[in-house]
């Protein structure tokens, strides 16, 4: 049972480690979800774990129990090009700090001159800003300059339409936010549009739980939900220009939905439509 | 590795590593949770690809046992035989932390992911910065180790 358990505890840290390094790289060779395929064979490692430990328990609660007074019992000093315990975890630490030290500048600004082997820069992309998904690649790249965008709000009832100029009419509001993607960079921008309450106010919706639509092309993410709290907060906004500057096609143009405490992935961009139930 | 302190004589060792009435409740709990997650990946199919996943899980651990593992001890056997006892163990520091940093960073090395229509996308020369970094690291281990043999022979 023991030799039994080791395969999904093996597997599946592998499995994690494995398919975790080359998603934050976009590269794909399996079929399954990222998202659900990881999260399952996190829940299979936590059970495999859990036998595994329970299994060795009684041999390491017998190991730590004995007493020891001769020092030959602790075990002898490595021979000259003897690997000691204590030199592979000095090795395999210094490896995982230096790991972090050359990729974490993608979300820690101060290491970005360290970062040498990250799968993103913080500063590269449209607008000095990475992007996970172009305009061209979700099919949007017409909507800003589509005269007959419209952006619907719809609740209780009540169905609004605004145009670009009657939104950019409303109060503006700029916000320094990030967008904090889940695959490990991160960025802050200065984002200013308008409130998604006041839009919501404008429109006549009583406030709610509020569905963002998109007009990208499929995707399980082309939707994300507002709680009512959150869409009457301050900072959260449809924004419009990001460090001064007109959105760019690749982050959201003409409209899209910026607000704190969100992952990157559910700051939906191309925004359409706005549900209120 | 060395591994050369032998364990203390542990009386009887049959009985004491039984796992108790506790260790099998949580052996139970995990084998559950372990079905549970099969079922989970059974149920959805349609995003879970279960033939794809399971081959993932499973080829993940062969290739562990039956690749990196032979590699890694002929590549042992190597170092004894071939690296003078100075130069074995900053050289295999130096390889091991070249080998580790260099599997982690592969896919962006190889830029599998990237795309022309997003330059965002592994916009860091990471296969240069990488030689560079293994470079300095070997050359490093080989200067460590002349001064390490310099220092033996003062002493000496």
């Amino acid at each position: 049972m023991e030799r039994l358990g080791l395969l999904p505890l093996v597997g599946g840290s592998l499995f994690l480690l494995v398919t975790g390094v080359a998603n934050i790289a976009h590269w794909y060779p399996w079929r399954f979800f990222f998202p659900v395929g990881h999260w399952w064979a996190a829940w299979m490692v936590v059970g495999a774990s859990m036998v595994h430990v329970a299994l060795k328990a009684p041999i390491v609660r017998r190991a730590l129990s004995i007493r020891t007074d001769d020092e030959s019992d602790t075990g002898s000093a490595p021979a000259a090009g003897e690997l000691s315990r204590r030199g592979l975890l000095l090795t395999v630490a210094g490896t995982a700090g230096l790991l972090t030290f050359l990729t974490a500048g993608q979300t820690v600004p101060w290491l970005r001159r360290t970062n040498l082997l990250a799968p993103r820069r913080s500063d590269v992309g449209p607008q000095g800003l990475p992007v996970n998904r172009t305009a061209a690649a979700a099919g949007t790249t017409r909507l800003a300059s589509d005269p007959s965008y419209r952006l619907t709000v719809q609740g209780h009832g009540v169905s609004t339409d605004f145009t670009l100029e009657q939104l950019h009419a409303m109060p503006r509001h700029t916000a320094e936010l990030p967008i904090a993607c889940v695959e490990g960079w991160s960025a802050s921008a200065r984002w200013t549009g308008v409130r998604v309450a006041d839009v919501l106010h404008a429109a006549g919706v009583e406030p709610g739980r509020v569905t963002v639509k998109s007009a990208q092309r499929g995707g399980l993410y082309s939707s994300s939900d507002l709680s009512p709290e959150a869409a009457e907060g301050d900072t959260c906004l449809l924004a419009y220009q990001l460090d001064g500057a007109a959105l760019h096609p690749d982050h959201g143009a003409p409209l899209r939905l910026i607000a704190p405490n969100r992952p990157g992935v559910l700051q939906t961009k191309w925004v359409t439509s706005m549900e209120v139930t | 590795m060395s591994d050369r302190a032998d364990p203390p004589a542990m009386p009887s060792a049959a009985s004491d590593a039984r796992p108790g009435p506790l260790a099998w409740v949580v052996i139970v709990a995990g084998w559950s949770l372990m079905g549970w997650v099969l079922a989970g990946v059974l149920r959805e199919a349609d995003r879970t690809h279960p033939g794809s996943w399971v081959t993932w899980v499973v080829g993940a651990a062969l290739v562990h046992d039956l690749v990196v593992l032979p590699v890694v001890l002929l590549v042992g056997f190597g170092f004894s035989a071939a690296v003078t006892s100075t130069t074995r163990g900053p050289l295999r520091a130096a390889v091991t932390v070249v080998v580790i940093v260099g599997l982690v960073s592969w896919p962006t090395v190889a830029r599998f992911g990237a795309r022309s229509d997003n330059p965002s996308i592994l916009p860091i020369p990471a296969g240069r910065n990488l030689a560079i970094l293994s470079g300095a690291m070997i050359v490093a281990a080989f200067v460590i180790a002349w001064i390490r043999a310099r220092q033996g022979r003062r002493v000496q």
